[in-house]
């Protein structure tokens, strides 16, 4: 919808004044000069500002890494008119600029503009976007008409994913390991064999076809007792289940790189390379009720994957406890080795000490105990002065890892500013 | 200069306070050769001397012009020197009215105080040029804000400065046209109605300028033409 600029009100007073002026004096030179404002209003109402717009938006790649240059292109086309013509995209604010602009400006004269639009962006947080929309607006070459928006394009969505961080220098880690994979750990989810094990209480996740009614009927004390399943004896693999704390402390650090983000690059890494390394992995988002049950292969690591994209930290301080609360049924007697990533602060240190004890309680003799404790006030240090806050900061949490400690964990410190994660890694799985 | 350099938003900066600067100048010159001029004359034939309200105002005029020429370097400064052309040349156009409303307003007046010592087609060349130039004005400076709006937007300034450039050409191209039909307009007017004033030197200016004027609009609505046909090439 074309409309007049805030021009055309000047132009209308340059030549009203002239125009008084010359009748109230007779005076046909002011009367000619009031007249060239409006030849000007008049001469550029007689052509038309640019029109017959046509904007197409490319095909970009569906999905990529963070950190990687995506190109987006667009194509804009203007048939008739004069004047300017104004193109952007909007570009979701976790990305940055590296190529060219999503905002451009052609100028359209006489003939017919054509112009492709290339730009290139990076992802610098992982999520699931929306690309897409182009705006065009126009500006008659006069200066004296505009055009609203127009909006042209096919939204498409961009999936960005937290590129795989690789563990690398663990060569042996069941020879050298300090927090060794249980000896005796167990799958509950492996290959199944025929050797009946025992009975136990149904938990989501179970198969329908393993309830064992007979049981249930006869061993239900009311009607409020959980129908009973079969378990057996499983040619099953080692278990590792990972937990990743989604509180909102999490967030400590910058809105791109903070506690949670680096949390959720370690939580693919090592369910990554324990998968590779033929373990079943589980894994648990602590605060919601988002988990992903043991298994093995690459249908599991991608399962993981996408939960990970898109988890938020948005829950409350200290519900490990529940977490494992809620998935004792399938750790039960597996001996899992147990790597909790999660920042440990006096407000969730009591609460880990539970959960860590829960699992002690149910998860076997071989169970082991690992935590991740991401210090991620470096990420957020523009200066040495930053840095110094955030360690006199983290002084106040040391006696909540000390706690952590004595509940049996073994904790490992990562500054995510200033240590790659293979590194701790190495510490985390083989002996010092 | 380059070409690439003149592209730029250089290129309506200059031309823009060029021609401001040129139209103040001429205006500083219309009032010196009416106003300050006749009264010297008149002065010094009659043997009083210059007394100190003259002297005054032979020192203000090169102080306004200068201050005026150095504020033409700027957006708003352009405004205020456009002003001061206009009240320098505020007493020759009013000569060229056919109502005097002083000599109405003081009947014992001389009458002749406004009488110009340059020819009339002068003054009105250089008021068409000034308004033409207030134009010129207006067009820079709202092109400016858009550029500045532009580039706060994140555009780049390379590429608006190219395209506010062109556009600044068509501005002027249109201003031209405005300037010219205006003029044909003034011309015809005097020719139907025959008077004195505008003498005749302006009135063959004036043909002249019609035959000009009529040349353009006629390119200009043939361009329009070839710029609505869809197969016309860019």
């Amino acid at each position: 919808m074309s409309r007049w600029s805030a021009r055309l009100p000047t132009e209308a007073l340059a030549a009203a004044v002239p125009l008084t002026l010359g009748l109230a004096f007779g005076n046909a030179l002011l009367l000619a000069v009031g007249l060239i404002p409006l030849f000007y209003v008049v001469l550029a109402s007689m052509f038309s500002g640019p029109r017959g717009v046509s904007l197409e938006t490319g095909d970009g790649p569906p999905r990529s890494w963070v950190g990687e240059k995506i190109t987006l292109g667009r194509h804009v086309s203007v048939e008739e008119g004069m004047g300017l013509v104004v193109v952007g995209e909007k570009v979701p604010d976790h990305f940055a600029p590296a190529e060219g602009k999503n905002l451009r400006v052609h100028w359209k004269g006489r003939g017919k503009l054509d112009s492709e639009d290339d730009y290139s962006v990076i992802g610098r947080r992982r999520g699931a976007y929306e690309f897409g929309t182009a705006t065009a607006e126009f500006v008659h070459f006069s200066g004296l008409r505009t055009t609203d928006n127009e909006t042209a394009g096919s939204m498409r969505e961009l999936l960005v994913r937290q590129k795989p961080l690789t563990i690398k220098g663990v060569r042996d880690a069941r020879s050298l390991t300090r927090t060794p994979m249980p000896v005796n750990a167990a799958c509950r989810l492996g290959t199944r064999s025929t050797d009946f094990r025992e009975l136990r209480r149904y938990v989501r996740g179970d198969r329908f076809r393993d309830i064992n009614w007979k049981a249930t009927v006869r061993l239900a004390v009311d009607e409020d007792t959980p129908p009973l399943v079969n378990e057996y004896e499983r040619e099953g693999r080692r278990t590792v289940w990972v937990f990743l704390d989604s509180a909102r402390s999490m967030r400590t650090g910058t809105s791109v790189e903070n506690a949670f983000e680096s949390g959720v690059a370690a939580a693919s890494a090592v369910s990554r390379y324990f998968l590779e390394r033929e373990c079943e992995v589980g894994f648990a988002l602590v605060g919601t009720n988002r988990a992903v049950l043991a298994s093995e292969g690459k249908r599991q690591a991608l399962m993981i994957e996408r939960m990970l994209q898109q988890a938020e930290p948005e829950a409350d301080e200290g519900r490990f406890m529940q977490s494992v609360s809620r998935l004792e049924g399938h750790i039960a007697g597996t001996s899992p080795l147990v790597i909790l990533i999660t920042r440990i602060v006096p407000e969730n240190a009591e609460n880990i000490v539970q959960g860590l004890g829960r699992l002690k309680a149910i998860g076997g003799t071989g169970l082991a105990l690992t935590v991740l404790n991401v210090d991620a006030f470096g990420l957020a240090a523009e200066d040495e002065e930053d840095r110094l806050a955030g360690d006199l900061l983290n002084v106040k949490n040391r006696s909540a890892v000390r706690d952590v400690r004595g509940a049996g964990a073994a904790v490992f410190d990562w500054d995510p500013s200033t240590q790659a994660l293979g590194r701790v890694a190495v510490r985390m799985l083989t002996r010092r | 200069m380059t070409r690439a350099k003149m592209a730029g938003w250089w290129a309506p900066r200059f031309w823009t306070t060029l021609f401001i600067v040129i139209i103040l100048g001429l205006s500083a010159l219309v009032l010196s050769q009416t106003m300050l001029f006749k009264e010297l004359a008149a002065l010094m034939s009659s043997g009083r001397g210059i007394d100190p309200d003259m002297i005054a105002a032979l020192l203000l005029l090169p102080i306004l012009v200068l201050f005026a020429l150095i504020a033409a370097a700027s957006r708003k400064g352009a405004k205020a020197a456009l002003g001061v052309s206009w009240v320098m040349l505020a007493p020759a156009i009013l000569s060229l009215s056919d109502l005097d409303w002083l000599t109405v307003f003081s009947p014992s007046g001389s009458g002749g105080h406004l009488a110009v010592a340059l020819p009339s087609y002068a003054i009105i060349a250089i008021t068409i040029g000034l308004a033409a130039a207030c134009l010129c004005q207006r067009s820079y400076s709202q092109l400016a804000s858009l550029r500045d709006k532009m580039i706060s937007r994140g555009i780049d300034a390379g590429e608006i400065d190219v395209a506010t450039s062109k556009m600044f050409v068509s501005m002027s191209a249109l201003a031209l046209g405005a300037t010219m039909a205006s003029i044909a307009v003034f011309a015809g007017g005097s020719l139907l109605a025959g008077l004195e004033r505008p003498s005749a030197e302006a009135l063959a200016l004036g043909l002249a300028v019609v035959v000009v004027a009529v040349a353009v609009l006629l390119v200009s609505l043939r361009g329009l033409e070839k710029a609505r046909s869809p197969s016309s090439g860019r």
